[in-house]
């Protein structure tokens, strides 16, 4: 018979689970107040969503590095926690953009609000472990919770949208699973720390090789696809474009950064224990994706496609730097997406700021080139912030990317990979151009229209994000070597 | 004996069904064979000693999943050949083949290793659900609570995305925006 | 005897139709079919290596696959509702207006 279970409460570590249940705490309450009462406005929402998002970024402020919870489910290390805070962070900056001055279906729902909840507290879970199951039930929780608030925008392009990329998660889903399967297979275990243990004592057999190659394989499809990685990148345009601006802006970041954060974890494994297949599939991936998708990008008509098409070069440039696998590369990916966070944020806010109900400028496209044709003129206080944002996405000093891009490619540099580094350096000439077309049809065009309604959407809770990005672009010199020093020390004390 | 006819019947009984799941024209058959199927996967499970999990993936899958779908199957027009320009090109099936003999090569190699330990090993004289309850409780704890939570969002999802309020849309309704504006004016 | 190896390659030749019928299939709810039919692949295969380890830890993730499955199926079907009322069709090409 099974003798009885006795789990004392402190080796539980519940301080671990805080930060999430604060999250799913705060979707269940608004929940609730919306059965007590209906009528409420979205405004009080967006403010209860902030002040919980605030309640936890501190909960996870409040975690030691290097604990383990719950039977060692949870794991919080440096990674996580960096990751957590820019999960948060960017979050707090995506909800005040729904105070529009327009009205949008999504917002008339305070299920929304619950759902962003729950996306956020799967994210947190995916990031915060290091066992395969819980990385995978995360996932799905965020994943599914995301497919729902793009097909809540409610038209034909946002279900079209929703679908593909419903379609590419469950495909990305499977090959997880099955690449799970078959590292369970070869180590009995899915927690990634033991794996590792199993899979060194097992590396000299060379018949399982071809096992330990597939199961990389199978979960770097998997993650490709979430990184929207060539050759699995062609849903990303077409869910950027359905989805509404800022979800697309939110989509670049955060669900890139937790996807990061398990590939770090997976392949990084894979990488200390000397296969360099893995490395050299990486590395190939990672170049294909910034240079293709910056070719792409160079003939789209559409900015959101353009921004689109930028922002998976951009996951590119990191992609390689997950290759490196030293403590610098993995800084070096933390420190881009902080940086990239607000720039890309705020360059989709001012297309958010800019939509319009119909489309006014091309059947097809909401956000054509022309619609931006002489915005100087117009509007030109919201020139300069959107030329702002190109010229630091285009890696501009002193503007906050370039900081992360030189920081990419010294990393590179220092691990012996010049040719990576240029290779970037070329990418990130290629990408100017387009970045400075938009520019040229803001300053130097004629308007298109006669001047009325480029700022259709603005409102005050919108200047105050993209305010807010702005002083975060320019501002990155005086920053930036805190930063640094605060993601360095949190990554080499996970030891990665 | 009994369980290496049990193997072979079963195997080839879903590898045929599923055949057909993928293949077929009508959203009845592939309905029908893919839920017949899952109950045969189930036989697995019971030829493998995992009871419980037998039994949940007949209530959940074959219950649950396949009911969702026949219910949903109300809204769409089942019971007519749908025309679908399928992909049908030599790529895809090169494709299939070659990822089913890359796998087959994975899991041909010796995979199973004596010097793997069971973390949580199964005991002997105690029930399957017993064991299973024991783990999952303890160890994984945590991925089941989470596992409600995406339950609970997937029920506000399926609800909110199939119900009424979608049908008429703000995001496109432009006189949506005046009502707000007429109700300032009015204060 | 049957061992381990049989039933893996089971599982892969099953995980392998349903890849054909997701790279193949344009029609969405025949899509959703076939990427059951994966996860069911793999639940085979956690069954399989969870016994010949006398471990738990893959009945453990095969029933987490089958929650996840559930939840996909809600979450899928309620988006199907949607775009079918909006378009009448479930077919992929006729409803596919981004492209590039």
């Amino acid at each position: 018979m099974l003798q009885p279970i006795n789990v004392s409460l402190e080796s539980l570590n519940l301080i671990t689970l805080a930060p999430m249940l604060v999250a799913i705490a705060g979707g269940l309450i608004i929940l609730v107040l919306d059965l007590i009462n209906s009528k409420l406005h979205k405004t009080l929402y967006v403010m209860l969503t902030l002040l919980i998002l605030f309640i936890d970024f501190g909960a996870v402020l409040g975690l030691n590095v290097n604990e383990r919870g719950f039977f060692d489910v949870m794991l919080i290390d440096g990674v996580s926690i960096i990751s957590q805070l820019m999960i948060i962070v960017a979050s707090m900056l995506f909800i005040p953009l729904s105070l529009t001055s327009k009205r949008f279906h999504e917002y008339s729902y305070p299920e929304f609000f619950a759902l962003f909840l729950f996306m956020i507290a799967g994210f947190q879970f995916m990031v915060t472990s290091d066992n395969l199951i819980l990385i995978f039930v995360g996932l799905e929780t965020a994943s599914l919770a995301l497919y729902t608030l793009i097909a809540l925008h409610n038209r034909s392009n946002s279900f079209e949208a929703a679908v593909k990329y419903f379609t590419m998660g469950a495909l990305s889903a499977g090959f997880y699973a099955m690449g799970s399967a078959v590292i369970y297979g070869l180590t009995g275990s899915i927690e990634l720390y033991k794996v590792a243990a199993v899979l060194s004592l097992r590396m000299d057999e060379a018949s399982i090789m071809i096992a330990i190659f597939g199961a990389s394989v199978l979960l770097l499809t998997a993650f490709a696809f979430k990184l929207s990685l060539f050759p699995f990148h062609t849903w990303a345009p077409d869910v950027y474009e359905g989805a509404s601006a800022p979800l697309a802006g939110y989509m670049s970041v955060v669900p890139k950064v937790a996807a990061f954060v398990v590939s770090i974890r997976i392949f990084g494994m894979y990488i200390d224990l000397g296969i360099e297949w893995v490395r050299i599939i990486i590395l190939v991936l990672a170049v294909g994706t910034m240079t293709l998708a910056n070719i792409m990008a160079l003939v789209q008509e559409d900015v959101k496609r353009m921004l689109a098409y930028s922002s998976i070069s951009h996951a590119g440039f990191i992609m390689a730097a997950l290759a490196l696998d030293t403590t610098e590369g993995t800084t070096a990916i933390f420190l881009y997406y902080a940086l990239f966070m607000f720039t890309n944020l705020g360059a989709f806010a001012m297309l958010w700021i800019s939509r319009h109900k119909v489309r006014r400028f091309s059947d097809r496209y909401d956000n054509p080139y022309e619609k931006f044709a002489g915005l100087i003129n117009i509007m030109p206080m919201g020139a300069v912030i959107m030329a702002l944002f190109m010229l630091s996405l285009a890696g501009v000093p002193p503007f906050s990317v370039f900081w992360g891009k030189i920081y990419v490619m010294q990393a590179a540099v220092n691990s012996g990979y010049v040719w990576l580094a240029i290779v970037m350096g070329l990418n990130s000439a290629i990408a100017a151009y387009y970045y400075l077309k938009l520019i040229v049809f803001m300053f130097l065009k004629e308007p298109v229209k006669s001047v009325d309604t480029v700022y259709y959407n603005l409102s005050k809770p919108l200047m105050a994000v993209i305010g807010l990005a702005t002083v975060a672009t320019i501002g990155a010199i005086f920053y930036i070597q805190p930063l640094i020093s605060y993601i360095y020390y949190m990554i080499s004390a996970s030891g990665y | 004996m009994y369980e290496t006819i049990a193997f072979y019947l079963f195997s080839a009984l879903t590898i045929g069904l599923f055949l057909i799941t993928v293949m077929s024209k009508n959203v009845l058959y592939a309905m029908t064979s893919l839920a017949a199927g899952m109950v045969l996967i189930s036989g697995f499970f019971f030829i493998l000693g995992a009871d419980f999990l037998g039994v949940v993936q007949l209530i959940v899958y074959v219950g649950a999943i396949m009911a969702l779908y026949s219910f949903a199957m109300m809204f769409f027009d089942a019971t007519r050949d749908i025309k679908e320009k399928n992909t049908n090109s030599g790529l895809v099936f090169l494709l299939g083949g070659l990822s089913a003999l890359v796998l087959v090569m994975i899991f041909a190699a010796p995979i199973h290793s004596d010097a793997v330990q069971a973390l949580y090993p199964m005991h002997e004289g105690v029930g399957n659900a017993q064991d299973v309850g024991i783990v999952l409780f303890t160890k994984y704890l945590v991925p089941f609570e989470v596992a409600a939570v995406m339950l609970l969002v997937a029920m506000i999802a399926g609800i909110i995305l199939a119900g009424k309020k979608m049908d008429q849309s703000l995001t496109e309704d432009a006189s949506a925006d005046d009502e707000i504006l007429i109700q300032k004016d009015a204060k | 005897m049957i061992g381990l190896t049989h039933y893996l390659v089971v599982s892969a030749l099953i995980f392998s139709i349903g890849l054909i019928g997701v790279l193949r299939r344009r029609n969405l709810l025949m899509l959703f079919f076939a990427t059951e039919v994966m996860l069911n692949a793999v639940n085979i295969a956690f069954a399989a290596i969870s016994h010949f380890y006398n471990d738990l830890t893959g009945q453990m993730f095969a029933f987490f696959i089958i929650a996840i499955a559930a939840s996909e199926v809600a979450v899928g079907l309620g988006i199907l509702i949607v775009l079918y009322k909006r378009y009448g069709s479930l077919d992929l090409d006729e409803l596919e207006s981004m492209k590039g």
